[in-house]
C-alpha cells in the first residue's frame, strides 16, 4: 500500500518537524535554569570568573558550529571527503570544548563559586546540563561520522547526518544564551 | 521475552553503573551512585526490552534483525516489543489499569488507617509514603493512561493513519513506563530509615531534599514518567500534524482527537520544568548543590514555582482527555450532532493557553507576595471560561437528544455530573480569601477527586467500555457493566462528597491522624471506600470473561460515525485495505446525505 | 540542487559565521565596559545570534515553508 506517508519526501518533512518538536522541549530545560538564575541571584557575577576563557569556549562552540553547517552542504553536495573532513573538525573542537569546560573551569571555579554557594550551583547545574548535551550531541556525530565512513547518506537523503547537525547546532544555541546570561551580565 | 530480557539487562547495567561510579572515586554509602546505576538500569531496560535494537544496530554496522512478526492476533504479541500502534495502546492500557488497581489497594491501606483516629497499624511515616505512593501512582494513571491507551489505539485510527508518525519512539514511550513503577515499590520495600517518600506526589524541599534513599527512587521514577510523557505527546502531535487521510481537514477532525492533539502540546512544553525542578532536587542531594538552602536565593519558594509550572498544566493533561473521550461518546448515544464543536475546540485551545497563568494558585498559603495573589485568582477563575464552554457544548449536545443509555454513556454523563460537583467546589479554592481556610483540608481533596476521578477516570471506564469491542472485537456483559457503573459511581459519591464536609471542619490532608469529632465521618467515608474498591471487581470479571469468551462483536456496535467503527473490529494490521478518503462532518447524526468518510470496498481492495 | 547553489550555501554559511563572530566579540566588549555596558543591549544582540542560527544553520523556517507547501498541494 503507498501513501503520502510512506513517500520519503513527505516523511523527511514529517521527521524535520519531530526534531524540532523535540528541540522545543529540550530547550524548556535551559529556560527554566536560565530562570531560575535570575530567581536565585539576579544579575550577580562574581568577580573572579574567567571572562575571557568563556569568549574563548564560545569560539571555539561557534567554529564548529560553522563546520557542521559546511559539513551538512558538503554531502547535500555529494562530496564525502568534504564531509567527513568538516564533520572531524567538528567532533575536535567539541571535544576541545568539553575538555576545557571540565577539566579547566569547573576546577577553577570550584575555587571561588564552590556548589555549595549560590552562583556555583547556578554555574555548575547549567554549565553541567549543557555539557550534558554537548556529549550527546558528540556522540551522535561520532556516530554518523563512521556511518558516513561507511558510504551511508547520499545527497537525496542524509537525515541521519542533517538531524545531527541540527542537534549540534541547538547545542550552539543553548550555549548562545548560557554564555552572556552566566558570564556577561552583571550588576 | 521483552520483560526479562529487560530486568536482566537492567540489573547488569545497574551493577555497572554502580562500579563505575565507584571506581570513579564516588563515595561509597551516598546516594550518587545509586542514581548514576539507576540511569545505567534504565539504559540497560530499555535495550533488553528492544527498544534499542533497530538504532543500534545499524551503528556498530551489525545487520538489522527482521522485525518480530506482526501477527494482528495472539497474545503473546502485548507481552513483546512491537511498533504496532495498537498493540502499544493495548499494553498502556492494561498496564496502567494493573497500576491504577495498585494505586487503589495503597488507598485502602491508609483508608484503614483513618478508619478512627489515633493510630492503628501504620506509623506516621508509613502512613505518608502510603499516601505517597497512592498520590504518585494515581497521578502517572491519570497523566498517560487514556492518552497512552486511547491516544495509541483510537487516535491513529480516527483520523485514518496506519500508524503513528514515530512507531518506535512510540514503543519507547511506553517501554519507559515499566521503571516508574518499579522504583516506587522500590522504595516500599525499602527498610529502615532508607524507607519510603513521605512528601505526598509533590516532593517540596526542604523534606525532599533531607537522607533517604526511598526519596531519591521517587525523584528518579517521576522525572521517568515525564520523558515518557514527552515521547508519546511528541509523536501525537506530528501524527495529526501530517498523517490525516486526504479530506481529513481540521474542521472535520474528531473531537477525541482534538483533545490528545490539544493537550500535547502542554505535556510537550511544561513536562521539562518538574523534570527541571525535579532534577534540581537530585542535584541538591547528590551532588551538593544549594538550589534550595534559603541563605542562597533559592528556597523552597523556587521548587514550588517550577513544580506549579508544571503540575497545574498537567491537571488540563489529566482532564482534557477526560472531556474529549465526553465529547465523543455523548452525540453517539444522544443520536444528535456535537453541539458547538468549533466553540469546544476553542475551549480545548483556551484552556492550554491559559493554563500556564495559573500555577500560583497553588501556593497562596506558602509565602508568596500578597500583591501576585489577586491576577492569579483572577486568572484561576477566568480559566472556568472556556472550561464552561467545554460543559455546554456537553448540556446541548444531550438537551432535547434520544439518550441510549448503554454503559460507557452512562459513564460519559457521570462525567458530566461529577466535574459539576468539582468545579463549582474548585472556585472556593481559586479564592485567596476562602483557600486560606481550606488549604491543605478534606476539601481540596474532595474536589480534585471530584475532578480528576470524577471527570478524568469516569471518562477512561467510559472509554474502556466504549471501546472494548473495537479493541477486543468481543462484546462485555451489559448488565455487568451497568451494575459496575451504579455502584462505582454511589460509591465515588460516598466516598467524596462528606470529604467537603470533613475538610470544612478542619481534617488536613496527609496527616495520619484527626480530631475525634470526625471520627463518625470518617468510618463511612473509609466503609464507602472499601465498597467502591470492591466495584472494580465487577469490572474485571467482565471485562476478562468477555474477553475471552464474550460474544463476537459487530464492527459499529454503537451506531458511530468515526473512522474507527468503519472497520473491523479487531482492526487489521495498518488498519485500513485502503486510505479512507474524509467527505464530511464527523458527528453529523441525523443529517441527511451527510457522510463522514468513504472507505474503499473491502474485496475489492483485498487483491 | 545545482553545485553553483550549494557553493552560495557555503559563502551564506561563512556570511552567517562572522555576523556570529562580530555580534560576539561586541557582547565581550559591551560586558567588560570597553563599549556602554547594558544588559538589554547583550540580551538584544544574543537573541539576534540564536535567530541567526535558527534560520541559517538549522532551517527552521525552510521547514515550516515545507511544510505549508505541502499543504496547499
Amino acid at each position: 500500500m503507498s501513501t503520502l506517508a510512506h513517500d520519503s519526501k513527505y516523511q523527511l518533512v514529517t521527521r524535520r518537524l519531530g526534531l524540532w518538536l523535540f528541540i522545543l522541549s529540550e530547550s524548556m530545560i535551559f529556560i527554566a535554569l536560565l530562570f531560575t538564575r535570575f530567581l536565585m541571584q539576579g544579575v550577580y557575577r562574581p568577580e573572579e570568573l574567567n571572562q575571557t576563557l568563556g569568549l574563548g569556549i564560545t569560539t571555539i562552540l561557534l567554529i564548529s558550529s560553522f563546520t557542521a553547517n559546511r559539513a551538512e552542504v558538503r554531502i547535500a553536495q555529494g562530496d564525502r571527503t568534504g564531509f567527513l573532513r568538516n564533520l572531524a573538525i567538528t567532533i575536535i573542537l567539541g571535544l576541545v570544548f568539553l575538555v576545557v569546560v571540565v577539566a579547566v573551569e569547573w576546577p577553577e571555579a570550584l575555587h571561588f563559586a564552590p556548589p555549595s554557594t549560590g552562583y556555583g550551583t547556578l554555574f555548575f547545574a547549567i554549565t553541567g546540563m549543557h555539557a550534558f548535551h554537548v556529549l550527546t550531541g558528540l556522540i551522535i556525530l561520532i556516530i554518523i561520522f563512521f556511518q558516513g565512513k561507511r558510504g551511508q547518506y547520499s545527497p537525496e537523503d542524509h537525515w541521519g547526518a542533517e538531524s545531527g547537525v541540527v542537534y549540534w547546532h541547538f547545542v550552539d544555541v543553548v550555549w548562545i544564551f548560557v554564555y552572556p546570561i552566566l558570564y556577561l551580565f552583571g550588576p | 521475552m521483552s520483560w526479562i530480557k529487560g530486568i536482566l539487562f537492567g540489573v547488569v547495567g545497574y551493577l555497572a553503573g554502580y562500579w563505575l561510579s565507584i571506581s570513579l572515586g564516588v563515595e561509597r554509602g551516598t546516594e550518587a551512585p545509586f542514581a548514576i546505576g539507576y540511569v545505567f538500569f534504565f539504559a540497560g531496560w530499555l535495550l533488553g526490552a528492544g527498544v534499542w535494537d533497530h538504532w543500534a544496530r545499524s551503528w556498530f554496522g551489525l545487520e538489522n534483525k527482521t522485525p518480530p512478526t506482526k501477527e494482528s492476533h495472539g497474545w503473546k504479541r502485548y507481552f513483546m516489543f512491537s511498533t504496532d500502534h495498537k498493540v502499544i495502546g493495548v499494553q498502556y492500557l492494561v498496564t496502567f489499569a494493573l497500576i491504577f488497581f495498585l494505586a487503589g489497594a495503597f488507598a485502602m491501606a491508609f483508608r484503614y488507617e483513618l478508619m478512627r483516629p489515633g493510630r492503628d497499624w501504620l506509623s506516621p511515616k508509613e502512613f505518608n509514603t502510603v499516601m505517597s505512593t497512592h498520590g504518585i501512582l494515581m497521578i502517572a494513571v491519570a497523566v498517560s493512561a487514556i492518552i497512552g491507551a486511547f491516544g495509541n489505539f483510537v487516535m491513529p485510527i480516527q483520523i485514518g493513519a496506519e500508524d503513528m508518525a514515530f512507531p518506535r519512539i512510540n514503543a519507547l514511550s511506553y517501554w519507559t513506563t515499566p521503571p516508574v513503577v518499579f522504583l516506587i515499590l522500590g522504595a516500599n520495600l525499602l527498610q529502615g530509615a532508607d524507607y519510603g517518600f513521605d512528601f505526598g506526589w509533590t516532593a517540596y524541599p526542604p523534606l525532599s531534599t533531607v537522607a533517604g534513599l526511598g526519596k531519591l527512587f521517587f525523584l528518579l521514577a517521576f522525572m521517568t514518567l515525564g520523558l515518557s510523557s514527552i515521547l508519546g505527546a511528541l509523536n501525537i502531535l506530528i501524527t495529526v500534524i501530517r498523517l490525516r487521510a486526504p479530506g481529513m481537514t481540521w474542521g472535520r477532525l474528531p473531537i477525541f482527537t482534538w483533545g490528545v492533539f490539544t493537550t500535547s502540546f502542554l505535556s510537550l512544553i511544561f513536562t521539562q520544568f518538574v523534570f527541571t525542578g525535579l532534577f534540581m532536587v537530585v542535584l541538591d542531594r547528590v551532588a551538593g548543590t544549594a538550589f534550595f538552602a534559603p541563605d542562597q536565593g533559592g528556597g523552597a519558594l523556587l521548587y514550588e514555582n517550577i513544580f506549579w509550572i508544571y503540575s497545574h498544566p498537567a491537571v488540563y493533561v489529566m482532564i482534557i482527555p477526560g472531556f474529549a473521550i465526553m465529547l465523543e461518546i455523548l452525540p453517539t448515544f444522544a443520536r444528535k450532532p456535537l453541539y458547538g464543536y468549533k466553540w469546544a475546540i476553542g475551549g480545548f485551545f483556551g484552556i492550554v493557553a491559559m493554563s500556564a497563568t495559573v500555577w500560583a494558585h497553588h501556593m497562596f498559603t506558602s509565602g508568596m507576595p500578597d500583591w501576585m495573589t489577586v491576577p492569579f485568582m483572577a486568572a484561576t477563575e477566568f480559566i472556568s471560561i472556556p472550561t464552561g464552554i467545554i460543559f455546554l457544548s456537553a448540556l446541548g449536545t444531550i438537551w432535547m437528544g434520544k439518550l441510549r443509555l448503554k454503559t460507557p454513556m452512562l459513564f460519559a454523563l457521570a462525567v458530566v455530573f461529577n466535574f459539576l460537583i468539582g468545579g463549582l467546589t474548585g472556585i472556593f479554592n481559586a479564592d485567596v480569601a476562602t483557600d486560606l481556610q481550606l488549604h491543605d483540608t478534606y476539601w481540596v481533596v474532595g474536589h480534585f477527586h471530584y475532578t480528576i476521578v470524577g471527570g478524568e477516570i469516569f471518562a477512561l471506564f467510559a472509554g474502556i467500555y466504549y471501546w472494548f469491542p473495537k479493541i477486543t472485537g468481543r462484546m462485555f456483559n451489559e448488565k455487568l457493566g451497568k451494575l459496575h457503573f451504579w455502584w462505582m459511581f454511589l460509591g465515588f459519591q460516598a466516598v467524596f462528597l462528606p470529604m467537603f464536609w470533613l475538610g470544612y471542619n478542619g481534617m488536613n490532608r496527609r496527616i495520619a491522624d484527626y480530631i475525634p469529632e470526625l471520627a463518625g465521618t470518617n468510618m463511612w467515608v473509609s466503609a464507602s471506600a472499601f465498597l467502591l474498591g470492591a466495584s472494580f471487581l465487577v469490572f474485571i470479571y467482565n471485562v476478562v470473561n468477555s474477553w475471552v469468551r464474550g460474544p463476537q462483536a459487530a464492527n459499529n456496535p454503537w451506531g458511530a460515525r468515526t473512522l474507527e467503527w468503519q472497520i473491523e473490529s479487531p482492526p487489521i494490521e495498518h488498519n485500513f485495505h485502503q486510505i479512507p478518503t474524509v467527505t464530511g462532518h464527523p458527528y453529523d447524526y441525523g443529517v441527511e446525505g451527510s457522510v463522514h468518510a468513504v472507505l474503499a470496498p473491502q474485496a475489492e481492495a483485498a487483491d | 540542487m545545482t553545485t553553483e547553489n550549494n557553493t552560495n550555501l557555503l559563502k551564506r554559511g561563512a556570511y552567517v559565521f562572522l555576523s556570529l563572530a562580530v555580534l560576539t566579540i561586541l557582547e565581550f566588549f559591551i560586558a567588560t565596559g570597553r563599549v556602554a555596558a547594558s544588559i538589554p543591549l547583550m540580551a538584544l544582540i544574543m537573541i539576534g545570534k540564536a535567530a541567526l542560527v535558527v534560520q541559517y544553520y538549522m532551517h527552521l523556517g525552510k521547514t515550516l515553508q515545507m511544510d505549508a507547501a505541502e499543504a496547499h498541494e
